[in-house]
């Protein structure tokens, strides 16, 4: 049976999936994906696996059945250092008294600018971290950062996918984008010579007080300083300026989602359920997932000590179950590569000076339709 | 042994090495020319459709300006590399010590691969553009010359060779039957020594043009076409055509096509035009 | 107040071993080894007979032959890149691209690319590290058969 890793890329798969032994095991990660893989999709609706999911949205099914199951769940949203934000509560004319007092865009704004404007009294370098844009690291904004204007725009249309965007949050995604280039430890003109590892080092060495990213990210802030304290460390939700923002939580869900394949025996799809069982039911495999993989598996399986040590992980399940709105991942929709470069490249532009706003709001817009369109005219052949 | 009797060692001696060339060549090259003119997404499920690909290419605005950077980028290439490696092959000729350093040490960038060549020298552009607030990505022309840059380093010590050498090889009785003629030394230059080097300045020439236009792993690790693909070549551009979008593999393999066509084209009249220069010895 | 903690910058020997490490460069160096002796004795071996014969024999083939490989040389990568991996899939063999990331086998460019992790995360230290060590072995063999290479980059350049 062969398993494939979540860092291969489409392309592998494209060239796997021919072979003769072909993965029994691969990942569809999202409603675009399905729409590519569906002929190798086999229906998991009638599954043990399906059946111990604790949320079943989470999964990836259409009409015709289930097609993929997550094996873990992620979140993400601005990860913010405690006790910077304690210093800053304790200097004269602080705008909050506690980091609780943060509950939408208004705030946040006034907090990171003054944190920013008091960055050597606090001993740091800037209130959020550098906006990285060297080539391929555009995804934290094309994707995570883009995720919210899309979530409220569905959510007004009542849709979890559409074919055309009106970009009515557009304004809003330009005011959380501006505050992250404006009020940080890098100049905007500097922004494509930075990665998302200077990014989460700058965090992890206390130089900056904000970093948007997930708890996968946890390891790498963990690494650069091995004093961090996990005491120190919440997630913030993205607010980007919409009533009623006070509710909201932060970004979970997954692009981690396994398919079986369809086209091998059937005692290769058995045995690979079997594994699956094995991996979520078993002491080994739990302990596997739990700890060394450290996941956040949502099957009922895992009972509510059974979490990693990951305490981003934790602050995951901490939001999840808060009763505040959790934001899906509605970028899963994003149509292709293409989409996404020329939104990366013109959000660039407008960073780094040399662009204008109007370029941004075009590619993210305009061209979402001649993309969707374009997976269209490809799924039909 | 005659003609006709050394045949019979065909099959031992370049079947194989045929064999080879047909399946990893011929094969793909033809098949890639047939697919140019389908609509596929693996080569299974091919269906022809003439030349609509083709006339899609026009339209790409993006494929268009890669063109355009390309032949710019080219032109430029082959003149800085060639000039800087003719001029340093006349100083080395001079016999100044330590001449055999110079020839190991300016040849060995060549042995570096074009991506990790690209990779560092990102950084030190960028570390370098640092002190100006800016970065590569920040204009196109700095990523225009920051690939020209990289591939002189790349490839003056290769061409710096074969001058070197095509300089010692004229007799030393042309030179000094000019300098009696009282030939200034510009002029042993010019009527000289360069006449003599054509065989020279075809295959640098021939392999500067050629190198410089497929650019590929450099481009890609110095800028990946930043800012919003206006330092793209074309090599880059096809390579995205064909992963980033799935459907348009078609327009990628006609696109490849073309490319191909202009490389040839260039690098025929290239070698015509310097070949009729060469002067027999 | 929070100090900000500045990072180690020199880290010595140790970005090697971490690098070393993480790519089991010594098993990727030995496979990257055998590859290219294998390969670089089988080329030899082919090209040069065939060569003998193409200079050797004059026929319609080797004319055909010789102008084949020539123009190899200017068509450009992209235009078989597509079509050769599906060949070469049918083949079973590896894809030129290198994508096949099966990781008992890694030759150094392939173990390289494994400390670039998901989401960016990428071991600089150990990847400049690894970077110098690949670059390494090539040198020492130029630096041992100059020599030779340069007379072979001359001889097939310059007439006479």
């Amino acid at each position: 049976m062969l398993l494939f890793c979540k860092c291969a890329i489409e392309n592998v798969l494209r060239s796997e999936i021919a072979k003769d032994e072909p993965p029994t095991l691969f990942q569809i990660g999202s409603k675009v994906a399905l729409e590519r893989w569906k002929p190798y999709a086999l229906d998991l609706s009638d599954t043990d696996w399906y059946n111990s999911l604790t949320d079943k949205s989470l999964a990836i099914s259409d009409d015709d059945g289930v097609f993929s199951i997550p094996y873990t769940v992620e979140g993400y949203g601005i990860i913010t250092n405690k006790r910077i934000i304690e210093d800053y509560c304790a200097t004269d004319g602080a705008v909050i008294e506690s980091i609780d007092d943060i509950n939408n865009f208004e705030t946040l704004k006034a907090v990171a600018e003054d944190i920013q404007a008091k960055a050597d009294d606090l001993g740091i370098l800037g209130a959020f971290a550098s906006t990285s844009f060297s080539p391929g690291e555009e995804w934290r904004w094309t994707n995570h950062l883009f995720n919210m204007p899309l979530y409220y725009e569905y959510k007004d249309m009542g849709v979890d996918d559409s074919d055309t965007l009106k970009g009515t949050y557009m304004d809003n995604f330009k005011q959380i984008f501006d505050l992250y280039i404006n009020n940080s430890c890098t100049e905007p003109a500097m922004l494509s010579s930075m990665t998302t590892e200077n990014a989460m080092a700058e965090f992890a060495l206390e130089e900056v007080a904000f970093v948007q990213n997930g708890n996968w990210a946890w390891t790498t802030i963990a690494e650069n300083n091995e004093d961090f304290s996990a005491d120190d460390v919440c997630f913030l939700p993205i607010y980007i300026g919409v009533e009623g923002e006070e509710n909201q939580g932060i970004c979970i869900g997954s692009e981690a989602n396994l398919g079986i394949n369809n086209q091998v025996s059937e005692e290769d799809q058995e045995a690979t359920l079997a594994f699956i069982h094995w991996l979520f039911n078993s002491e080994t495999g739990k302990d596997f997932c739990i700890n060394k993989l450290g996941w956040i598996s949502p099957y009922d399986t895992f009972t509510e000590d059974e979490v990693p040590s990951n305490p981003l992980a934790a602050q995951v399940m901490e939001w999840s179950n808060s009763g505040k709105e959790t934001v899906s991942w509605a970028f899963n929709t994003i149509p292709n590569q293409s989409y996404k470069d020329k939104f990366g490249a013109a959000l660039l532009e407008y960073a780094q000076g040399t662009g204008e706003w109007e370029p941004v709001v075009e590619a993210a817009i305009d061209n979402w339709s001649v993309e969707k369109a374009n997976i269209q005219e490809d799924a039909a052949e | 042994m005659n003609n006709k009797s050394m045949k019979r060692y065909f099959p031992i001696f370049a079947l194989p090495t045929l064999i080879a060339f047909i399946v990893g060549f011929v094969i793909p090259f033809i098949l890639g020319v047939y697919l140019s003119f389908c609509k596929f997404t693996t080569v299974t499920d091919a269906q022809w459709i003439g030349f609509s690909n083709y006339t899609k290419i026009f339209s790409d605005g993006d494929f268009l300006h890669a063109l355009g950077f390309t032949v710019l980028f080219t032109i430029v290439a082959v003149i800085t590399i060639n000039v800087f490696a003719f001029m340093i092959a006349l100083a080395l000729t001079k016999g100044i010590k330590g001449t055999n350093i110079f020839r190991t040490v300016f040849f060995m960038p060549n042995l570096i691969g074009g991506i990790i060549l690209g990779y560092i020298w990102q950084l030190i552009i960028n570390g370098v553009l640092s002190y100006f607030g800016k970065t590569i990505t920040f204009d196109a022309s700095y990523g225009f010359w920051g690939m020209i840059i990289l591939m002189n380093w790349q490839s003056i010590g290769y061409m710096m060779i074969i001058y070197v050498a095509g300089l010692q090889n004229i007799p030393g009785e042309l030179i000094e039957a000019a300098q009696i003629d009282g030939a200034s030394r510009w002029a042993t230059l010019f009527k000289v020594k360069i006449p003599m080097m054509m065989s020279s300045i075809t295959i640098c020439t021939f392999l500067t043009l050629t190198n410089s236009f497929k650019m590929f792993d450099q481009n890609l690790a110095l800028t990946a076409g930043a800012p919003s693909n206006k330092t793209q070549m074309l090599a880059l551009n096809i390579y995205k055509t064909f992963y980033d979008r799935p459907g348009t593999e078609g327009v990628g393999q006609a696109k490849a096509v073309i490319f191909f066509l202009i490389v040839a084209a260039i690098a025929l009249v290239q070698l015509r035009a310097t070949k009729s220069k060469e002067v027999q010895q | 107040m929070v100090k900000s903690k500045k990072g180690k910058m020199f880290e010595g020997i140790q970005n090697y071993i971490n690098g070393i490490e993480k790519t089991n460069f010594f098993r990727a160096f030995g496979l990257s080894l055998l590859v290219t002796v294998l390969s670089v004795a089988v080329l030899l071996l082919c090209t040069s007979m065939c060569a003998w014969y193409i200079v050797r024999v004059k026929s319609v083939i080797s004319s055909v032959m010789f102008y084949g490989f020539v123009f190899s040389m200017i068509v450009p990568f992209q235009m078989v890149m597509f079509t050769l991996s599906k060949i070469a899939n049918m083949l079973k063999l590896t894809t030129p691209l290198g994508l096949v990331l099966d990781s008992d086998y890694q030759t150094i460019p392939i173990a390289i690319q494994y400390l670039k992790g998901g989401h960016g995360s990428v071991d600089m230290g150990a990847m400049m590290a690894t970077l110098v060590l690949s670059i390494i072995p090539i040198v020492i063999f130029y630096m041992i058969c100059q020599k030779h290479i340069i007379e072979g980059v001359v001889a097939g350049a310059v007439k006479g």
